[in-house]
């Protein structure tokens, strides 16, 4: 569990003169779900791709089991099964057709492709539906058979850039299950997303991006500490003016306020202390409560803490 | 051996489509069978040669020209071969055959200039000045008669300038002999030693051959782009298998679907029109592997260098068009110009070396044919790997 499984040092990647990913340092462990959290343009897909040998590194280096991208990419790829964000199927061939295929470029031949491309199609509950086509499936069994067809060679090294978008509550647990399942049965996963609520159920450790780099990185546990002394109070109300969060933004122990039209969002260092001045205000601008609740902070805290930023903003 | 597998995974998922199946084996014989129907009457098959009406024409030979040249003339229009097509009328005057002409008592009229002999025995151009009826093929047939008079004896003066007056005299005296010995101006023959020329379900044969071979190479860039807007490019390129290994794969199953193609072409139309491929099924089979690959070669660059699949095959819908149009593959076109054109086609090259074969020409024209069709692929590899080397094939 110590091990670094995948060690990337001092790696930048620029598009012309922007840089995507700017001197990114990261070790992923053998045998965790590492989470990759940040918000869309973070350096997230970028940093998937050079590690997947997609893409070549304009600085710095990636290791993966020991073995250089730059230098050994097809021994990489062999120990790497990728999830794409994209949907990326064969629509028109049956689906055990798709995962065959894949499976045969990754070397797999005879009883042993056709046992792993059955077990690769009811680890993703498709088994009954192996012979008809991803075209006629849902958005949430097209979304598993991209997951059957990056996992049938028993990667050493599962990469899932963004699995569950666009996808129904009930395939999402069933992905994110699967993803604790292959995990259990010994493939080190880095799952990326920007859903806090995702990366958090499944994750051992996470990291988050922003603008290329790592703002902040290890278990769950070590970064709610660092918001520790930060409380969040959510408050649910009606009548909020511009007024009313002017005045609480100018309140010297409020660290941060977001609102929308019913909420407001208030990080103090201690909610006892604060809410009777809280309430105060409100009172004054006429803000009627709806409901008032005092929050543990989670990730999105402290992305909003690091940034001054919410992760979907 | 990943290469392979690709090619076999392409292969599959083409002859799964019933589209592509459609556009690549039914729409050519079909083409085949409505232009040969529909044109053959631009085709003069051997068998229909000999149903052409002989011309009239009246000839008016102005007087004071009795020269060698125009003794000539008289001998050549005699011949057997010639009698077959024309039949002479002397009038004495230009009036009068104007006349006859306007009655349609005679399909063309030619006149002798006062100083024919005296123009060509100086070394000047010989001209006959022609008077043109109302039938387009009477016209044709006459012209072609005295055209290649005009052709031999201005040969013969170019002969005078080169080698001095002397040549020329001896040409004419030799020519002027008896009849028997006179100089054969026009060769009536076949076009080749089987006696068969080609019919138009054959000219078409070749040219929707030809046309359908380049349609693979816009399957090949469909597929290569497609590939890549429906994102298993990327997915293909995350596994341990080098980018060139899946464009060489993808293109070696559109190519073997091509060679399927130019089998069932081959055979059905055989079997159906009862086309005559020739007799040198190797050099029909390197015309047509040439012809694959250079469509496979535009295919990989137009695919590497566009952004959508749409204009892709916009694009390389209006190239095999244009190709074709040019090259005389809708219909034989005789402007010179468009000709001059058609010569930049590989169609042009692909037909020249087909037609060949079909009519059993001469083993060093076809091959000199299939040497260009070398070159063009040659050319095409080179700018394929350029193109390959710069923008390369990614998701």
């Amino acid at each position: 569990m110590n091990m670094a499984f995948v060690e990337i040092k001092d790696v930048v990647k620029r598009y012309g003169t922007n840089i995507s990913v700017d001197h990114l340092n990261l070790s992923i462990h053998e045998g965790e779900i590492f989470g990759l959290l940040g918000p869309n343009g973070a350096g997230k897909s970028t940093t998937i791709n050079m590690m997947s040998g997609l893409m070549k590194l304009d600085h710095g280096s990636i290791s993966v089991d020991g073995i250089s991208v730059n230098d050994r990419p097809l021994e990489v790829k062999k120990r790497i099964g990728l999830v794409p964000q994209e949907l990326a199927l064969y629509e028109t061939m049956p689906a055990a057709d798709n995962v065959t295929f894949f499976a045969k470029l990754y070397g797999l031949r005879g009883k042993l492709l056709k046992e792993r491309v059955e077990e690769a199609l009811e680890f993703v509950g498709l088994q009954d539906r192996a012979k008809e086509m991803p075209a006629t499936f849902s958005g949430g069994m097209k979304r598993r058979l991209n997951i059957a067809c990056a996992i049938m060679h028993h990667p050493k090294l599962i990469i899932m850039d963004e699995p569950t978008v666009g996808i129904d509550p009930q395939s999402r647990n069933h992905i994110l299950e699967s993803v604790r399942t292959l995990n259990k049965m010994g493939s080190t996963i880095i799952y990326t997303s920007h859903y806090m609520e995702e990366v958090a159920a499944i994750s051992d450790r996470v990291a988050i991006m922003d603008q290329g780099h790592v703002i902040a990185c290890g278990t769950q546990q070590e970064l709610r500490e660092r918001v520790a002394s930060t409380e969040k109070i959510v408050i649910k109300a009606t009548q909020i003016t511009e007024a009313v969060i002017d005045e609480l933004e100018l309140h010297p122990r409020i660290s941060r306020v977001s609102s929308n039209e019913d909420v407001i969002e208030l990080y103090v260092a201690s909610s006892q202390q604060e809410l009777q001045d809280i309430l105060f205000i409100c009172a004054k601008h006429n803000v009627i409560l709806q409901s008032l609740a005092c929050e543990e902070p989670d990730l999105e805290s402290l992305f909003l803490n690091l940034t001054g930023r919410k992760l979907r903003d | 051996m990943n290469v392979w597998m690709i090619a076999w995974f392409e292969l599959r998922r083409m002859f799964r489509a019933r589209t592509v199946l459609i556009n690549l084996f039914v729409l050519p014989l079909l083409l085949i069978f409505i232009l040969g129907t529909a044109l053959s009457t631009f085709f003069n098959a051997d068998d229909k040669i000999h149903d052409l009406d002989p011309v009239k024409v009246a000839m008016v030979e102005s007087v004071g020209n009795k020269g060698a040249v125009s003794s000539q003339l008289n001998t050549y229009l005699q011949s057997p071969d010639i009698v077959k097509m024309i039949i002479m009328q002397d009038v004495p005057t230009t009036e009068e055959a104007e006349k006859l002409l306007r009655s349609q008592k005679v399909d063309y009229v030619v006149t002798v200039p006062v100083d024919f002999d005296h123009q060509v025995m100086t070394g000047k151009e010989a001209k006959l000045e022609l008077m043109l009826g109302s039938n387009r093929t009477a016209n044709m047939v006459a012209g072609t008669v005295f055209d290649s008079f005009l052709d031999e004896i201005n040969h013969g003066q170019s002969v005078a300038i080169v080698v001095g007056s002397m040549g020329l005299k001896q040409e004419v005296a030799v020519s002027s002999g008896s009849p028997s010995d006179a100089h054969s101006y026009v060769s009536v023959g076949k076009l080749n030693d089987a006696a068969t020329s080609y019919s138009a379900a054959q000219y078409f044969a070749v040219a929707m051959l030809i046309m359908f071979l380049l349609y693979s190479g816009g399957t090949a860039s469909d597929s290569l782009l497609n590939e890549r807007e429906n994102h298993t490019l990327y997915r293909l390129q995350s596994m341990p298998i080098s980018h060139i290994q899946i464009l060489v794969g993808k293109m070696i199953g559109s190519s073997i679907v091509a060679i399927a193609q130019t089998l069932v072409i081959i055979t059905v139309s055989y079997v159906l029109y009862g086309t005559n491929w020739g007799q040198q099924p190797v050099l029909l089979a390197v015309t047509c592997m040439l012809l694959i690959f250079a469509s496979m070669m535009i295919a990989a660059i137009v695919s590497l260098m566009s952004k959508s699949s749409s204009g892709a095959s916009n694009f390389m819908q209006v190239l095999i068009v244009a190709m074709t149009f040019f090259s005389g593959g809708f219909l034989p076109i005789p402007v010179g110009f468009i000709q001059n054109i058609g010569e930049f086609t590989l169609n042009h090259w692909g037909m020249k070396s087909i037609l060949q074969i079909m009519l059993h020409g001469n083993i060093s024209e076809i091959i000199s044919s299939i040497g260009m069709l070398a070159g063009i692929c040659a050319a095409l590899l080179a700018v394929t790997a350029i193109v390959y080397r710069k923008v390369g094939y990614h998701a």
